[in-house]
């Protein structure tokens, strides 16, 4: 939790700054690309936590909420 | 070049599927085509045989389509011809309310999970995929799938960020109006513009943080760098690639908007007409309808569309087009409640509507361009332009005449109590406005079938027919 709060705190004090206008002619793309892999590891520790979760419950419950095959529901 | 035009043209490529190798869509005989190019096949034999296609289908999330053995549009480059369902009238992103284009993010979501469950992954998620068919967000791109890419973050996370997750932000935490930055930025709202413009209170929503501020930061910071991407032998694990959608998602889900304060939102208890009047209205515009038979009707200035559901309980084919995002969001969700199907609420402000635009003006269509309906329903509409908007009645008429082959309008007099409460902010420069010079104005671009004072009402309805019979 102590982890995790600092990892917060750090990503709000650099959000503090506002973002200037990016130049018309860069490509917002690789930015978007190479985002993706910062955010990985921390949305990738959500995902096992859930499906750890999900395997607790599992042992009271015999249900399953959390499978990560892929077919979730967002409806 | 209008969208009937090209119907009634043998071949013709749709202006606005130039973009994608994979294919094209094109139109022959009044029809709808997709051309599959053989590069592709591959693809598309995976996304069948997969099981995803029926999955997909099934949940109303795709489109259906048939494979054909038409003549394809280029017979060097084709693999297969498809036909798919066809959708009677293409809607924009900057036309949807609140809930429409949060409901079209959240299925853009689902359909990637399913597509990963299924190794494939959408290739883009643009808005534009997206439309409301029988009333479900649909997507319409059958060929924007790709095999999944191991180890590869989303190509399409920055086209979903800013074609939905940006635009649902700001009209959830600043302007329900800021919707209508989709027509100012054909590909998406910029993220560093949404980040600016989002309150500082956004910042605490940590998906918000994440996939728009930071995300502005970081599209900022390696745009100006020049090291080529394939340096860096990074990989994602597919958990990381759902924990992306999982969190897009929990971003899209926790976003609301509901509908306060609106000028309109209780118009119809606010109107000088008793029930028994409406009622008298209702069955009148039915009557007409009933005589007309069209396939297709616009109802303008739909309010939550009262009217609009006499035709589309008639298995019409309706859209009910209001300026105001509440009056469409009460009747989109209304609709979505009671299981309508042929009703589509849409936003319009019929001074300044939806134009030709995108590439070569050609990639979204006007409203002009996408019609003409069958029938323009103009009910209580016709002194907002008059007098709120100082249009005068023969522009009124002409304009009208370009949407619709018959019209169905409400004449209303600067007696109705209605009319004076607009008047009462004005000086009355209206001379004009009067029954006598309203049909005068009108009998140049219609004839005249029905006219009928409304019982209880100092109101007339008319039914017109336009006198362009090539329209």
């Amino acid at each position: 939790m102590k982890r995790f709060v600092t990892v917060f705190l750090s990503i709000l004090a650099v959000s503090l700054i506002s973002p200037h206008p990016a130049a018309a002619y860069l490509d917002p793309g690789s930015g978007s690309f190479l985002f993706q892999f910062l955010i990985a590891g921390l949305l990738g520790a959500g995902v096992a936590l859930k499906v750890f979760w999900g395997r607790i419950k599992q042992v009271f419950t015999g249900k399953n909420d959390n499978d990560i095959s892929g077919a979730g529901e967002n409806e | 070049m209008t969208f009937q035009a090209l119907v009634k043209m043998n071949s013709s490529a749709h202006p606005g599927s130039f973009r994608d190798p994979s294919g094209f869509l094109f139109f022959r005989e009044g029809l709808l085509y997709r051309q599959i190019n053989h590069e592709y096949s591959e693809t598309y034999e995976h996304l069948i045989e997969s099981g995803l296609y029926d999955k997909l289908v099934e949940r109303h999330l795709l489109i259906p389509h048939e494979e054909t053995s038409v003549q394809p549009a280029t017979p060097e480059t084709a693999y297969k011809i498809i036909v798919p369902e066809q959708v009677p009238y293409i809607s924009y992103g900057y036309e949807w309310c609140f809930s429409q284009l949060k409901d079209a993010a959240l299925a853009t979501l689902t359909i990637q999970k399913l597509a990963m469950s299924h190794g494939m992954s959408l290739k883009d998620a643009s808005v534009y995929n997206i439309q409301f068919h029988r009333n479900h967000p649909v997507l319409i791109d059958t060929l924007s799938f790709e095999k999944l890419p191991a180890g590869k973050p989303w190509v399409a996370y920055r086209q979903f960020c800013q074609h939905f997750l940006a635009p649902l932000a700001l009209m959830s935490y600043r302007d329900v109006r800021l919707s209508s930055l989709l027509r100012l930025y054909i590909d998406g709202v910029p993220l560093d513009l949404a980040s600016s413009l989002l309150p500082f209170r956004s910042r605490f929503s940590i998906p918000l943080l994440m996939h728009i501020h930071l995300h502005a930061k970081s599209q900022k910071r390696y745009a100006s760098r020049h090291e080529p991407l394939e340096k860096k032998q990074r990989q994602i694990s597919k958990r990381s690639l759902i924990g992306i959608i999982d969190s897009l998602t929990s971003a899209v889900s926790k976003l609301k908007w509901r509908p306060a304060d609106t000028e309109w939102g209780d118009y119809y208890n606010a109107t000088n007409y008793s029930q028994s009047a409406l009622g008298e209205k209702g069955r009148y515009v039915a009557d007409f309808l009933k005589t007309i038979e069209p396939k297709s009707v616009w109802d303008l200035g739909a309010n939550t569309g009262l009217f609009s559901r006499i035709a589309s309980d008639q298995e019409i084919s309706t859209l009910a087009y209001d300026i105001d995002p509440a009056a469409v969001e009460i009747n989109y969700l209304g609709c979505k409640e009671r299981g309508e199907q042929n009703q589509l609420p849409l936003i319009c402000d019929l001074t300044n509507p939806s134009p030709d635009q995108g590439w070569a003006h050609q990639e979204r269509e006007s409203l002009i361009s996408r019609g003409p309906a069958d029938v323009a329903m103009a009910l209580a509409l016709i002194h907002h332009l008059a007098i709120s908007n100082n249009v005068p009645l023969s522009q009124a008429a002409k304009f009208l005449s370009r949407l619709c082959r018959h019209l169905i309008i409400e004449f209303v007099p600067k007696s109705d109590s209605q009319v004076k409460k607009l008047l009462t902010t004005r000086e009355d420069v209206f001379p004009d406005y009067e029954q006598a010079a309203f049909e005068r104005a009108f009998a140049e671009y219609f004839s005249q079938e029905e006219a009928v004072q409304i019982p209880g009402a100092e109101r007339t309805l008319y039914r017109f027919a336009n006198r362009n019979q090539d329209l």
